[in-house]
Formats: C-alpha cells, sequence, structure tokens
C-alpha cells in the first residue's frame, strides 16, 4: 500500500514539475520545476527497485539520475546568467542571441 | 499506523505542498527554499524505502540546489548584500517563520532520532526482502557498473567546463 502511495506521489511531482515548466516563463523558475520533475522521476524509480531483488541497481541508477539533475541546473544556471548579462533578460519568451 | 507510515505519509505530504509552492511561488528565495525542503522530505521518504545513502545524497543536493538558486538569484537581481527582501515584521508573519522553523526541526529531529536508534544501514521495515547496505552498494557501483561510474565522472566534468564557458565574459574570450 505504501509503494501505492508512493508512486501516486512520484507521479504528482512530475505533473507539477512538467506542467509548471511549461507555463512559468522565468528562466530559473523554469529551472526549479524541471528539479521537481526530475525528483518525481528518481522517486519511481527507487519505489520500483526497493522490493526486488536488484534494488542496489535502483539505487545506482536513482543516483545517477541525481548527478543528471545537479548537472541540469548547473548548466541551466548558468545559461539562465549569461542571458541576463548579455541583454538583462530574466523571461524565456524575450528572443535573445547567446552569442556575444 | 506505524511509526514509520505515519513518518512516510507525512514526509509525502511535505514534499507535495512544496512542490506546489515551488510551482506556484512569486518570491524567488522563498522557492528556492521551498526546493530545499521538497528534497529533504524526499529523502525521507528514501529513508522508508531503506535507502539511507540515497537519501544521504539526496540531502546533499538538496543543500547545493538552495545555495545555487539563491546565489544565482542574487547576482540576477543585483542584490548580493540583501538576498532576502525586507518586509516589515507582523503577527503573521512571525507566526510563519515560527511554524517553518518546527516543521524544519521536527523533520530533522526526526531524522535524526531514525538514525540512532536504527543505524544507517539496518532496514526500516522488518517485512522487506532485503537491507542494502553500503557495501553492497560499493560492490555493485565499483565492480559490476564500472563504465557508469565513469560516465558520471566525465559527465559531471563536462558539465564543469561547459558552464564555466558559459559563463565567461566576451572580452575573456579573444
Amino acid at each position: 500500500m505504501r509503494n501505492e502511495v508512493f508512486l501516486i506521489l512520484s507521479s504528482i511531482l512530475f505533473g507539477i514539475g512538467a506542467a509548471a515548466a511549461l507555463v512559468r516563463a522565468s528562466v530559473l523558475s523554469m529551472i526549479m520545476n524541471i528539479v521537481t520533475a526530475f525528483s518525481g522521476v528518481i522517486l519511481a524509480v527507487v519505489v520500483l527497485s526497493a522490493n526486488s531483488a536488484k534494488a542496489g541497481e535502483g539505487q545506482l541508477f536513482a543516483m545517477t539520475l541525481v548527478v543528471m539533475l545537479v548537472g541540469v541546473m548547473v548548466v541551466g544556471c548558468a545559461v539562465a546568467y549569461r542571458r541576463y548579462m548579455a541583454a538583462g533578460v530574466r523571461e524565456l519568451d524575450e528572443k535573445i542571441e547567446l552569442r556575444h | 499506523m506505524t511509526a514509520v507510515g505515519f513518518f512516510s505519509f507525512f514526509s509525502s505530504v511535505i514534499c507535495l505542498l512544496c512542490a506546489v509552492y515551488v510551482a506556484v511561488g512569486r518570491n524567488l528565495f522563498r522557492v528556492a527554499i521551498a526546493l530545499f525542503c521538497e528534497l529533504c522530505a524526499l529523502a525521507s521518504v528514501f529513508i522508508c524505502l531503506n535507502a539511507e545513502y540515497l537519501a544521504s545524497i539526496t540531502f546533499g543536493a538538496a543543500v547545493l540546489v538552495a545555495v545555487a538558486f539563491v546565489a544565482f538569484g542574487s547576482f540576477i537581481k543585483g542584490n548580493l548584500h540583501s538576498p532576502l527582501p525586507t518586509t516589515p515584521k507582523d503577527g503573521a508573519s512571525i507566526l510563519r517563520s515560527v511554524i517553518g522553523a518546527a516543521v524544519g526541526i521536527g523533520l530533522g529531529g526526526l531524522i535524526g532520532a531514525i538514525f540512532l536508534t536504527r543505524g544507517i544501514g539496518t532496514s526500516l521495515d522488518t517485512t522487506a526482502n532485503s537491507a542494502i547496505e553500503v557495501s553492497a552498494l560499493g560492490d555493485a557501483l565499483f565492480l559490476e557498473h564500472r563504465v557508469l561510474f565513469v560516465f558520471i565522472g566525465l559527465f559531471a566534468l563536462i558539465l564543469i567546463i561547459g558552464s564555466g564557458l558559459l559563463l565567461r565574459r566576451p572580452d575573456d574570450a579573444e
């Protein structure tokens, strides 16, 4: 029963994160919501491998996803900072070239 | 409901509430704090799933994420000296601060109590099929999945180099 609750939680987290990432215009808000969606995926991986004989490998895969999550966040923050330093832009809707 | 069941339900509710605030919040710094709380609650859920090592990694990632967003938010706003917005203190804001601090301390105390009474690496749920030990994770990582470990390291290195290239100024490129 608890595993089903965790799977529902992971799907809700992914849905909230994905929907908010598509709706929000601010770059940093979009990155934060992508982190939320990623965390839902990581939780689903851990839950699905929790009671199997390969639980250790499921946790290793989840650790890989955590590293990728941090990487996506770092690159996204760098891109947001670059856009802001180029033309003071914080929103995704405004057209701007990354080249200087 | 057992203590572990209550703890897992409480952590799930906190995670969900913080995720909703991250999605709809307007203040960047409060949203960063909410994201930190969400990842800490997720780490608590991992403890309930006998993934204590992954929970510690998630907690470290939560600290990194919160610091990164607060720092970048300060850089973009151009106000490093006072990253938090200055608002007059009233009864409602003080009550919110007290409740937030109590929830945070309570959650941290619960996690600490579990680690102290159960120990890292032991199973919380006695009906679980197996208890994952750190040594078994180390064996799986370094003996069976060496390629994955090397790939993670290379991926992190490429991210660091790419972020440095993105952050350099135009006159530095010449």
